[in-house]
C-alpha cells in the first residue's frame, strides 16, 4: 500500500481495501446471477 | 413529432448549454480551465466518467444489439471493475501527487520528452478520428429519422457542445454531464417500461423474461474460449481488462474526468462507483433492446428499421418488388405472431413439451422473416449502391418515434443528442488539453502566462470541433468507416497501455527502450489488423505485452552495449 493510500482515509471502511473487496464482491454476485440466468432460462 | 416534442427537445438542450455556460463563466487560469479547479465531488466525477463513456451510438447500438443478438455484449464490460481497482491503487495517487494536467505529462517525468510526445501523438490519432465518429454516427441516424440534412445536424451538435466547452472547460463538461446522464437514464428506463406496458395484457414481466430466455436472447455468459469470438467471458475479462486499463488510465478524455476530483478520495470513489454501476447500467440498456424484441413478437416491425431506405428504394423504381416483399412479410408476421402467442401460452401454462413445439414453430417463422428482411437489404444494395442496409442501430429510435407518446419522443431525442454531446465534450476537452499542454506549451511556446494557455486551449477546442465536423462530413462519403473506427481504439490502446505499465511498474526500463518498443509494438498491431483475423479486443493485450517485451529486450541490448569490455 502506498503512502498516499495511508494518508487519505476512505469513508465507510477503515482502508481502501474495504472498497476494493466490495467492488469484487458485487462483481462476483453479478457473475453468479448472470450464469444462473444464462443456464436456467 | 409535434410542438410539444420540439419544445421538450430544444428546451432540454438549451437548458444544458445555458447551465454549462452560467455555472462556469469567468474561468481564467489553467487549473480551473483544464482540471475544473480540482473541486468536484466523487458523484459528479462518477457521473462524468459514465457519461463520457456512453456516447449516443452506445444507446442506439446497444439496444439494437440486445434486440438482434441478445445479452451477450454485456461480457465486454466484465474486465471494467478490476480495471477500476487497479487504477485507484496506481494511477490516481500518482497523477494527483505529480499535479499533472494530462496523463502524458507524467511520462516525461518518468522517461523523456520524446516518449511523452509519442504517447500524446498516439492519443491524438485515435481520439481525433473517434471524435469525428462520435458526432457523425448519431447525426446520420437523427438526420435520417428527422429528415434533416446530415451536415446541418452535425453542425448543430458540434456548435452546442462548443459553446459550453470553450466557455467553461473541464468543469463545464463535468457539471453538464451529470444532468445529461440523468436525462439519458430516465428516458431509457421510460422507453423500456413503455415497451413492457404495451405487451398484451396477460403477459407479465416474468413471462416476458422467460420468453426472451426461450428464444435464446438471455445469453449473458459464453464460456467457450475462441480467439475469433468477440464476446465471451474470457475476451471480456482479459481483453476488456486491458482495454479499460488503457481507456481509463491513459486516455485523457477519462483521466481528465477523475483529475477534476477535489482529492484522491473523491477521484477514487468516482472510479470505484463506476466499477459498481457500469455493468448494471449496460444490463438495463441491453434489456430495453430485449423488451423491444418481445414487443415486436406481438406487433409488426417494419421490414427494414431504417424506413427511409424503403422510401428511397420505391423512389428508385423498385416499388413493385417492395410491395411484393411487404405482402409476403405481412403473411409471415401473422404466422410468427401465432407461434409467439403459442409459445407465451405454453410458458404461462408451464407445459414443457408445448414450449419445445412452439419454439420450433417460432424458429421456422423467424427464419422466413429473416430471409425476407435479407431480401429487402439485398434490394437496397442493388437499388441504392453505397447505402448501408444494416438497420440494427435504427431499431430503438424507430420504436421511439412510432410508439412513444408526444413529449416523450422529444425527451428521447434529447437523450440521443445529450449522449452525443456529453461524449464529444469530454473528447474535445481532452484533445484541447493534450494539444495545449503536451505539444504547444511544452514544445512550441513555453513560459507564457496562464491566460495565454487558457486562450490557446479555447482555440484548440474550436479547432478540434471544426475538425470533427469536417471529418463527419467526409465520413458521409465513405463506406464501412464506422466499423473501422470501432476498432481504432484497440489498435492504439494496447501500445499506450504498454508505455504506461512500463512507466508505473517496470523501473528497470529506460526511455529509449520504451520509445522503440512502442513503435515496433504498434507495427505488430497494424500487421495483425491488416493480415490476420485476430479479434480486435485481443489487440489490447498483444500491444501491451509487445511494448513490455520489446522494451525489455532493447533495454538488455542497450545494457550489453554499454558494459565495458573485459
Amino acid at each position: 500500500m502506498s503512502a498516499d493510500q495511508e494518508t487519505e482515509k476512505p469513508p465507510v471502511f477503515r482502508s481502501w481495501a474495504g472498497w476494493y473487496w466490495t467492488v469484487l464482491l458485487i462483481m462476483a454476485v453479478q457473475l453468479i446471477i448472470y450464469c444462473w440466468i444464462t443456464f436456467s432460462y | 413529432m409535434n410542438a410539444v416534442d420540439w419544445i421538450v427537445l430544444f428546451g432540454t438542450l438549451g437548458t444544458i448549454v445555458l447551465y454549462g455556460v452560467m455555472k462556469t463563466r469567468g474561468t481564467r487560469n489553467m487549473e480551473a480551465y483544464l482540471l475544473g479547479s480540482k473541486s468536484l465531488p466523487w458523484w459528479t466525477v462518477c457521473l462524468s466518467i459514465m457519461a463520457t463513456q456512453a456516447s449516443a451510438i452506445t444507446f442506439l447500438s446497444t439496444t439494437g444489439q440486445g434486440y438482434e443478438d441478445g445479452m451477450r455484449f454485456l461480457q465486454f464490460y466484465f474486465g471494467l471493475p478490476v480495471a477500476m481497482i487497479i487504477l485507484s491503487v496506481t494511477a490516481v495517487p500518482l497523477y494527483h501527487k505529480l499535479k499533472v494536467f494530462t496523463a502524458y505529462e507524467y511520462l516525461e517525468t518518468r522517461f523523456d520528452l520524446k516518449t511523452r510526445s509519442l504517447a500524446a501523438f498516439y492519443f491524438l490519432m485515435l481520439r481525433g478520428v473517434s471524435v469525428g465518429i462520435t458526432i457523425y454516427a448519431p447525426s446520420l441516424i437523427l438526420s435520417t429519422i428527422l429528415g434533416w440534412n446530415i451536415n446541418l445536424t452535425t453542425v448543430l451538435i458540434g456548435s452546442l457542445v462548443m459553446v459550453y466547452v470553450v466557455s467553461g472547460g473541464t468543469k463545464a463538461v463535468s457539471v453538464t454531464q451529470k444532468y445529461q446522464l440523468t436525462i439519458i437514464m430516465t428516458g431509457m428506463v421510460l422507453t423500456g417500461l413503455i415497451a413492457f406496458w404495451k405487451l398484451p395484457g396477460n403477459v407479465s414481466f416474468s413471462d416476458a423474461f422467460r420468453f426472451a430466455g426461450e428464444t435464446g436472447k438471455l445469453n449473458l455468459i459464453n464460456l467457450s474460449f475462441n480467439l475469433e469470438d468477440r464476446y465471451n467471458i474470457w475476451s471480456g475479462l482479459i481483453g476488456g481488462l486491458f482495454l479499460f486499463l488503457s481507456y481509463f488510465g491513459a486516455d485523457q478524455s477519462q483521466v481528465g474526468r477523475y483529475l477534476s476530483g477535489s482529492s484522491i478520495t473523491e477521484s477514487r470513489l468516482g472510479l470505484i462507483f463506476n466499477g459498481i454501476l457500469k455493468i448494471p447500467m449496460q444490463f438495463i440498456i441491453l434489456y430495453i433492446g430485449l423488451m423491444i424484441f418481445v414487443f415486436y413478437q406481438f406487433y409488426q416491425p417494419p421490414l427494414i428499421h431504417n424506413v427511409s431506405l424503403r422510401d428511397k428504394v420505391v423512389m428508385a423504381g423498385a416499388e413493385a418488388r417492395v410491395k411484393e416483399l411487404e405482402a409476403e412479410y405481412d403473411g409471415v408476421f401473422l404466422e410468427r405472431r401465432t407461434a409467439a402467442e403459442g409459445l407465451m401460452q405454453a410458458i404461462q401454462g408451464k407445459d414443457a413439451s408445448a414450449i419445445q413445439t412452439q419454439k420450433e414453430s417460432l424458429k421456422q417463422a423467424q427464419q422466413k422473416e429473416n430471409e425476407l428482411r435479407n431480401d429487402m437489404k439485398d434490394l437496397v444494395k442493388k437499388e441504392l449502391p453505397g447505402q448501408n442496409p444494416m438497420d440494427k442501430d435504427y431499431v430503438f429510435i424507430h420504436f421511439v418515434m412510432s410508439y412513444l407518446p408526444h413529449g416523450l419522443i422529444g425527451l428521447l431525442l434529447a437523450v440521443v443528442f445529450s449522449a452525443a454531446m456529453s461524449s464529444m465534450a469530454s473528447e474535445l476537452n481532452a484533445l484541447a488539453s493534450t494539444t495545449t499542454v503536451d505539444i504547444y506549451r511544452r514544445s512550441m511556446r513555453p513560459g507564457q502566462s496562464d491566460e495565454h494557455y487558457v486562450s490557446a486551449s479555447r482555440w484548440m477546442t474550436i479547432g478540434w470541433c471544426v475538425f470533427a465536423i469536417v471529418f463527419a462530413s467526409l465520413a458521409n462519403q465513405a463506406e464501412n468507416l464506422i466499423q473501422f473506427v470501432n476498432i481504432v481504439g484497440s489498435l492504439w490502446y494496447g501500445t499506450i497501455l504498454g508505455i504506461f505499465l512500463s512507466a508505473f511498474y517496470l523501473k528497470y526500463l529506460r526511455s529509449n527502450a520504451v520509445f522503440w518498443g512502442a513503435i515496433f509494438a504498434e507495427l505488430i498491431i497494424l500487421y495483425l489488423y491488416f493480415f490476420t483475423k485476430v479479434a480486435f479486443l485481443l489487440y489490447n493485450i498483444i500491444g501491451c505485452v509487445a511494448v513490455v517485451a520489446l522494451a525489455t529486450l532493447f533495454q538488455l541490448m542497450e545494457g550489453k552495449k554499454k558494459r565495458p569490455a573485459v
